[in-house]
Order: C-alpha cells, then structure tokens, then sequence
C-alpha cells in the first residue's frame, strides 16, 4: 500500500507548491525549536549539526566541479583557528573574527588552489586527502600561536547590546547561540543553493562533466575550479570560526583525517545528486549518535548500520527517498552485471 | 496531505521533537548492572543552575520507579555522580579499567551506608559518558552529563585535552570537577578553573621522589633524558624539572616530544638515547605508549633505569615483553604486596570477587570518587559551592594510599591537588616488584 | 652527536619493510579493483587478535597461529569481496562507505570484545642483535626478511604467473580484459584474499613490534594510503621504492624535528612530487 501511495504521480504545480510549503513548516519548525526544547543539551546537539551542515553543503559545491576533496576538514580548521587566534591574541571581536578566518580560509584555498588543478578527479582527491593532513600537522607544529594540543580560552560572541531593541548575551546561552548559527546557515544555504543554479553552478557541473568539453567551448577550467574550492572554503572556515566561538576550545585531532572522511561519507550517504543530500545526511549523522549515547560503546554500532543499510538499499542516498520516478529500493537479489555507474 | 515523501520529513521531525525530552529521562532510570542495590526512586537532588532554563525540571519526564522498602529506613536518594571516560577509542583500553573501578566504589560505598546528611541517607550512582578519546567527545560527554542529567559531581578526564574541552563546559555552570591528572598546563587546571580538583598525584609531583630514589639506588647516574607527549605540558613541566635536578645535582639532557598518534616510537626513543643519558624518563601517556618506548629502549641497547609517572606496571610489561620489563620504575601499586593499605587490600579482594581479576588501575580510578565522598561528608551538602568551599579549606584528606594533604596553591595558584603517598613499584627482569613507599611533596 | 649513520640505515630499512608489508595489500586491491579499501586497517588490527588469541589463549606456536590466522583472514576475504565489493563494483562511491562502515562496525566490535585488554604479541624470535655498533631487534630482522620475501613473491606472482597477467590486464581495462575471457569476479576474489592474507601476516608481526589495541589500524592506513598513491596505482613494485621513501623519511626526521613537524614535511614531499606527477613515481600515465 505504501508503494502505491509513492507511486502517485501529481502535476509539477501541486508538487511545487507541496515542496514550498514543506520548506515553510521546517523553516517554522526550526525557529520554534528553542521554544519547544528546553535542555540546552539538546540545543547543543543541534547548533553542532547545523555547523556541521555548512561545512558539508560547502564540500558538495566544491564535489560539484568535479574536485571532491577530503580534506575539507582542515579548511574548517584554518577558519576556526584564524579566528581563534585573532579574537584571543589580538582581542579582535568575534563579530569581526567569524568573517576575518572565513576570509583567511579563502586566501589558503587560492594559494593552493592553482597548483592543485594539475591534478584531476581521484588525484585531486588524495591530493587534498594529504593536504588535510599537513595542514592539521602545521596546526600542531605552530605552537607557539595554536597550543600544541589545544587552543583555548577563546572568547564567546560578544552580547549584541541595540540599546532599546534587543539585548542578546551569548555567554553560557545556548539558545541565543542556536539563532545565530541557524541564521547564518540559512544565509550560507540560499548564497550556496543560488550559486549551484547559476550560470557558475551549471559551469561547474559542465566542467566536473567533461573538461575537455568544456575547455572547447571556451570555459576556463583551472579559474573555475579555483572558484568553486574557494567558495567552499569560505563556508568551511565560516562553519569553522562559529564553531571556535562556541566551542571555545580547539584541538587539531577535530580537524584531522578521520573527521574529514566522515565529512565525505555524510555527503556521500546523504546523497550526492541533491542540494539537500547533504543536510539530511549530516543532520542522520550527527544527531543519531548523540541521540542513542546511551548506548554507550555500542553507539558506532548503530552508525555503522545505518551505513550499510544506505549503501546496499539506497544507492542515490538517502535523499532518494524524496524522489519521484525513481526506483526508490533497489532490489537486492538481482545478479548484478559488471556495468560501469556513475 | 497525500504527498507523502514530504511528508514523511515532517512527520520524522514532529514525532522527533516529542521523543527528545522523554528519550533522556527514561535512561536516567536505568542504574548501573554492577551495583547489588535495587532500582532507587531516581529523584535528582540538584537543579539546573539560575542560567538555564527554569521548565528544565517539568520537561524531564519523572519515570520513577518505585523502591520497595530496600533503602533502610527513610527512602534513600541518589546522588550522581558523572564520569567522564573514553570508551571508545585509542584511550579507551585503560580509561575503561578506571571506570570499572570507579563502580566498585559505588558498590562498596552503598554497600558501606551510602551518604547521610543531615538524616537524608544518599546511595551514588556513577553516570558515565563516552568522551571518545577526542575533546569533541569529552565536551560532547560534559554537555550530556551537566545540561541534561543536570549532574552537579563529575570525576574528570584524565588527559589535558579533553579536561581542557570538558572545562568549558563545567566551569560555567559551577559543576565540581575531580579530575584524575594534569599535566601542568594552565589551560587544564589552575586559577581560572575554580570548580576543578586534581585527586591523584601528576606529572609534577613524581619529580622529586623519583629523583631522590634515583640518587639512593644509582649513585652514578649524573644525565636524564626526559620523554614527553606533545600534549601541551612540556613548557610548563620542564623548568620545574630543570630546576629539581639542579638541586638534586643531576642533569637534564633535553626533553624529547613524541606525538601521540605516532605509529612506531623508536625514532623518538633513539634521538633520546642519541644523547647518552644514564637514565630515561617517561612523562605521561597510556601503557600502550610507555611500554612501546620501553620495548624499544631495550631493543636499542639501552640497559639504564627507566622512571615513569604513574603507570600500571602490569599492563605495561603486558605491551613491552616480559624480556623487556627490567629496571622500569613508577608509582603505582603492586598487587601481591603485603605493605599495600588496608583499603588497597580491601580493592583488591572485591575486585576479584566482582570482576575475577584485579587491575592496578581501578585504584587509580576509586580513588579520586573516594576523595570527593570525604568531601562531601566533610562539607555535609550535596550543594557543590559548599563543598568546593570546605575541600579546599581541607588540610588532609583520607586516601586510599593513606593520609593525603591539600596543597598546590605555589605551583598552580589555587589549592585544589590532593597530595597522597605513593607507592613506588618495579618491572625487575619481568617481575613486578615492590619498592617502598614513598612521600610526595606538595606542590 | 651519537646517531650512527649505519644505524640510521638499518632503522630505515625495517621501519620501510614495515610500511612495504601494510601497503602491499592495499596496492594490490587498488591496481586489481580500483578499490580504495580503507577496510584495511581494519583486517590488518584483525589479524593481529586473530594470531594473539591463538597463540596466547590457546597456546599454539606462534608461528603456526601466525599462518593459521592468515589462512583465516584470507578466508575472510572471500566473504569481504563476495558481499561488500562485488555489489559495488564500478561504484566508487558507494565502496568507499562500505569500507568505512565495515572500519566502523568491526573496530567497535573488537573494542567490544577485548578492547580494555591492554596488550601485545610476545616477540616471535626474541634478543636483540648487536654488532659493529648497531643495535637491531630480532623481531624487525626477522620481520624485514619476511617482508622482502612476501614482496618478491608478490612480484614474481605479476609478472610471471598466469593469474597475475590476468590481474595486470584487469587492472589496465577490465571491459576489454572481461572480453578477452578473464573472469573478473574470480580474479578480484583471488586478488582480495592475497590482499587480506598480506594485512593479516603484517598485523601478526606488527602486533609483536608494536603492540595490539582496537584502533592501531588508523595510523598505519594513512601511511599505506601515502606509500600507495605515491608509487602509482598499477605499479606493484612502485611500492617497494616507495615504502623505502617514506620509512627514509620517518626514521631520519624525527631525529631533527619534533612529530608533528615530521609528518608535515614528509607530506609536503609527497604532495610536490604528486603535483608534478599525479599517477604517482611508477605508476601508469592517466
């Protein structure tokens, strides 16, 4: 019954106006969260989920040239430390500082960026695999600045004092943190979704395409490529210096080769085809575990599972569940035929 | 509605929302499988503090589940008391040894009477959260334990990463912190963390009594070469020891850092031993490091002393080889002898009894649960401003190894280390071997 | 200074025959499969308990339970290609997160069962052997020897067996090479169960060097995934130079600089030459 319930084909106009609607109630939903939830436990799950959710939309713009690069991770890492250092070394404010590593985040990504478009598709993906690694090693040699295991003692947002208006503290508030941040990831969702649908963003999927193709009509390949690796960089660092600030405490081991692997893998499950892949995989992957803690060592067990269960049941990711005319559960006793997929 | 994929989200989301705040009240009612007390009326006894929200207390759903009359006279309550340990990952081999005794003191401790103030008995109840071995995890862990089972009691991290991250957390909200060790960073423990105690001997601590045992059993030694962790801790560990062997008329050859996720050590021990030193020293890290180092010390022809800090000696001839465990020193307790404390003995016969084996590391682990209890018998509240106020007025305290005293206002500018006796043991030609006992200085 | 060259020499061609050991594996799945397995590590750490629990729990000679733990892992390597990269074969992606819930699940696992059991094998050939100055442990001798010999096998296997051909022409073009009559999916079973055999031999010996846990696999698969991409896919005798780089460069760093400053030049190293050279020293151009 359920699959015929699926099978339901309605016009592009009422499917349009569903999904709208849809988004309006999440969006709803989202704000009201703080309201309805009052353990800041749980509002700390959700500010993590949602830093975590730019980093991956911002790794899936830079997947869609063609680059998947995994070690995203540690673009989050000069951000999050750039702006660390700044706010505590040089007691700039963090309002300042957010958007100061965000930029430094950039400057990294364009420095490396042109030598790194010698190399193409699974190349560039190691490439970057040890480019993460190096970096989260500088992070750890520069002691001097960074604190050889951690950064600490970084100071919170500063309270957003509009005398008459409104008057938001942020130490210790995690719902006042939980705004900001959902608003910032609103901001970065819609610059990174209109970017996609764009002129570049169809550049972008033309060139990860073909190059060669691309490069014949005109399209400069290596400036594109920049482009898209540094506007993913700018969101990795701008995820990264909100998650210094409310973390207050950094150490390079978050930033290092293993969390950079899972950031792939959240895209990856979630779905690599859709915009929204990515958030509903991170949003899985984060939140899971933290929900089921008390399973205590059990709990990678469940993460594990999911995985499997993904890969063998949804091949497109778990976003397929959302599309239309598609085979939504692939079946799994078919004998399968050495074919070359996507 | 009948798109249903939209709709599906929607529904996840709502039903999602609902189950959150009944997800964690319906574990707080699931007690620890070890302890021989029935299932306790889980009421909390602290409050969320004034910062967060008031509705915390209504939001939590009360699954009580009634006691039968097993408490003796008036209902007991439960005190929880948090711990942060890392189950999983490159700690978790040893960390899960200081959780496992860390509920043999809840056993023994209930079994003992529990706590009673003021006529209100209290049995404990260890809640441990996993930190994972990252900081991420032990923040994550702290923010569980303290904003959502609103635990006023954690017994801390072990390594200054992750006590570092767990401060964060902690200190804002005035939860009294117990940690297990610290490794002389600022960051970790000192004026700025005013809710952390140290209740187990540290990295600075051992200097002196390792340095006096060296000059009574090697005269000869003149050089150290010390082996640290890149953790943080050499800046600060370093002068207080350049200075300790000056006196002690001993030299420091250098300090050399190995980084803790390094695969193979013996690089790092052979730019140690490139300098000749008479005697090796190993500053903190897991037995899976020191018995590596060790091992390959050995297997570079390095036959001196080797003094370490307060590592389990059996776990680490477990990781060097019995072949390799000779002339390694450190302060920890040794099972067989006869000259351990009562209480050591007592550990030592409920763990077998409990557990059909005994480790050196569930000491290490009861005892820092075991100070905070005296401390909060002595400061008679469960409020913990008022016994962080009494404990550090406190001159001695009662340890497991002994009577302990209060100290370190010198070195780390607050009074919160708990200075106990400690037990030097051996690795003698892959024997563990008593020493002596001996008696730290505070800091 | 104290650091004696030869000794440095002989340092760096056990701690190269140790990395060759890990990555032989690993190339083999990649050049053969074009799979990233990241499960790797995760055979290796197996491997390693496997022969522990037989030797030391039930106290076969070591030696035997290291083969017979071989023998068991490459088994289980059958079951590794049948169910997690067969489904999967084209899909880089999805073998990718199969690999990584398999690291997942059956690190978890182990930790479950034995992970608080702080532990390592006991030497498989004890002493240490002294002479002309340098100081070198049997056991890394030892392991050394085996490394060489495995590697020679596995290149003598290439190059001048049948099933070896059939596993270079996969590698080359597996739609023209399943024309011409190879059957891929017994030459991929073939190529995953040396692949697993090869981790399991090196866990067995590394155990007894280094020392067992849950989680000694992750360290060590960044440095086969390093040797791996730097000798080239395709190349299996790349591996071999660039294991000999790599342990070069962990041995004599660490003597100049501390860890973390170590790691960073040698990846820097790594990446100059791969900017320059993507597919690697010897591997096949693109």
């Amino acid at each position: 019954m359920l699959k015929n319930m699926l099978k339901i084909d309605l016009s592009y106009q009422k499917v349009k106006y569903a999904k709208i609607f849809t988004g309006i109630v999440i969006l709803l939903l989202l704000f009201l969260i703080p309201v309805f939830i009052h353990k800041p436990y749980y509002l700390h799950i959700f500010i993590l989920a949602i830093i975590y959710i730019i980093v991956v939309c911002s790794l899936r713009t830079v997947a869609l040239s063609g680059q998947v690069s995994i070690g995203h991770a540690a673009f989050m890492a000069i951000g999050a430390y750039a702006s660390g250092i700044l706010a505590k070394q040089f007691g700039l404010t963090p309002w300042l500082t957010i958007f100061l590593g965000a930029v430094v985040s950039m400057l990294f990504a364009l420095a490396i960026g042109f030598p790194f478009t010698r190399v193409r598709a699974f190349y560039f993906s190691m490439v970057s695999l040890f480019g993460g690694i190096a970096i989260m090693n500088l992070i750890r040699v520069a002691e001097k600045w960074t604190g050889a295991t951690s950064l600490a003692g970084i100071p919170p947002l500063d309270s957003l004092n509009i005398p008459g208006i409104v008057q938001i503290t942020f130490s210790n508030q995690k719902a006042a943190y939980y705004y900001f941040i959902l608003i910032v990831a609103l901001l970065c969702l819609a610059f990174l979704y209109s970017l996609e649908h764009s002129r570049i963003g169809m550049t972008w999927k033309a060139i990860s395409q073909s190059h060669q193709v691309a490069s014949s009509v005109g399209i400069n390949e290596s400036r594109y490529r920049v482009l898209a690796l540094a506007v993913g960089c700018f969101f990795s660092g701008l995820a990264g210096a909100c998650y210094a600030h409310y973390n207050l405490v950094l150490t390079p081991s978050t930033f290092g080769f293993l969390p950079s692997i899972y950031l792939v893998m959240y895209m990856l499950v979630g779905g690599l085809g859709s915009f929204w892949g990515p958030v509903l995989g991170t949003a899985i992957f984060v939140l899971v575990p933290e929900i089921f803690r008390w399973m205590k060592e059990y709990t990678p067990l469940l993460v594990g599972g999911i995985m499997v269960i993904v890969v063998f049941l949804l091949p497109k990711g778990m976003v397929s569940l959302f599309y239309r005319n598609e085979p939504k559960i692939r079946k799994i006793h078919k004998k399968e035929a050495l074919r070359y997929d996507a | 509605m009948i798109k249903k994929p939209w709709c599906i989200l929607l529904v996840i989301l709502v039903v999602c929302a609902i189950l959150f705040p009944s997800c964690s009240s319906s574990t707080q009612t699931a007690t620890q499988t070890t302890t021989q007390a029935p299932a306790q009326t889980a009421v909390k006894t602290s409050s969320l503090p004034a910062a967060s929200s008031s509705s915390a207390a209504a939001s939590s759903a009360p699954a009580t589940t009634s006691s039968a009359a097993a408490s003796t006279t008036a209902a007991a309550k439960t005190l929880q008391i948090g711990s942060l340990v890392s189950l999983t990952g490159f700690a978790s081999a040893s960390e899960s040894l200081i959780l496992d005794g860390q509920k043999l003191f809840q056993t023994w401790y209930n079994n003992q009477g529990g706590l009673t103030i003021a006529g209100q008995k209290y049995n404990i109840e260890i809640v441990a959260e996993d930190s994972q071995s990252t900081a991420d995890g032990a923040a994550a862990a702290a923010n569980k334990l303290v904003l959502d089972n609103g635990i006023q009691f954690v017994v801390g991290p072990v390594m200054p990463f992750m006590t570092v991250a767990s401060g964060t957390v902690t200190e804002p909200n005035h939860v009294l912190r117990v940690a297990l060790y610290n490794a002389a960073t600022p960051e970790e423990y000192g004026a700025d963390t005013p809710y952390t105690f140290i209740a187990n001997d540290c990295s600075l601590d051992f200097i002196s009594p390792n340095m006096e045992y060296m000059k009574e059993a090697y005269p000869d030694l003149k050089t150290i070469t010390v082996l640290s962790p890149d953790d943080g801790g050499p800046p600060y560990i370093e002068p207080v020891f350049k200075k300790k062997a000056e006196e002690e008329g001993l030299t420091l050859n250098e300090f050399v850092l190995w980084s803790l996720e390094a695969t193979d050590l013996q690089p790092s021990v052979q730019k140690a031993l490139s300098s000749n030193p008479d005697a090796l020293y190993f500053i903190n890290g897991w037995p899976i490091h020191m018995g590596s180092m060790l091992k390959a010390a050995r297997q570079l022809g390095f036959t001196g002393p080797v003094f370490a800090c307060h590592e389990d000696a059996y776990d680490i001839r477990e990781v060097a080889g019995v072949e390799n465990s000779t002339e390694f020193y450190t302060h920890n307790i040794t099972i067989e002898s006869s000259e351990m404390t009562p209480e050591i003995k007592e550990i030592i016969q409920l763990a077998n009894a409990t557990y059909g084996k005994m480790s050196a590391t569930y000491v290490w682990g009861w005892s820092p649960v075991a100070c905070l209890m005296e401390a909060i018998e002595a400061a008679q509240s469960v409020d913990p401003e008022v016994v962080k106020n009494t404990w550090e007025q406190m001159e001695t305290i009662d340890t497991v190894y002994g009577e302990g005293r209060m100290g370190g206002l010198s070195t780390y500018g607050i009074n919160h280390n708990v200075s106990a006796p400690m037990a030097l043991t051996a690795l003698k030609d892959g024997e563990v071997v008593w020493i002596k006992w001996q008696d730290v200085p505070l800091p | 200074m104290g650091i004696d060259v030869a000794q440095v020499a002989i340092n760096v061609l056990m701690l190269s025959s140790m990395y060759i050991l890990m990555a032989l594996g690993f190339a083999i799945l990649l050049s053969v499969l074009g799979i990233m397995n990241f499960a790797h590590s995760v055979i290796y750490m197996v491997g390693g308990y496997i022969c522990y629990q037989l030797a030391v729990v039930y106290g076969l000679n070591q030696w035997f339970s290291l083969i017979l733990a071989t023998v068991i892992v490459g088994l289980f390597g059958l079951f590794l290609e049948r169910f997690c990269f067969r489904p999967f074969f084209g899909d880089g992606n999805r073998t990718m997160v199969m690999t990584l819930a398999i690291i997942v699940l059956v690190e978890t696992i182990v930790n479950i069962l034995v992970g608080t059991q702080v532990r390592s094998l006991p030497a498989f050939v004890p002493g240490v052997i002294k002479g002309a100055g340098i100081s070198v442990s049997a056991d890394r001798l030892v392991t050394f020897i085996i490394g060489a010999v495995l590697t020679a096998t596995m290149i003598l296997l290439i190059r001048k067996t049948m099933i070896g051909q059939k596993m270079l022409a996969i590698s080359q073009d597996s739609v023209g090479a399943a024309l011409q009559g190879i059957n891929i999916y017994k030459i991929s079973s073939t190529a995953t169960v040396v692949a697993c055999a090869l981790a399991a031999v090196s866990g067995g010996l590394m155990a007894a060097i280094l020392r067992l846990s849950p989680y000694i696999g992750d360290t060590m698969l960044v440095k086969a995934i390093e040797i791996v991409i730097l000798a080239g896919i395709g190349s299996i005798s790349g591996v071999v130079g660039a294991g000999l780089i790599l342990g070069a460069l962990d041995s004599c760093l660490p003597l100049y600089l501390s860890g973390a400053a170590t790691e960073v030049v040698g990846l820097c190293v790594i990446i100059l030459i791969l900017l320059f050279r993507p597919q690697g020293l010897f591997g096949r151009e693109a």
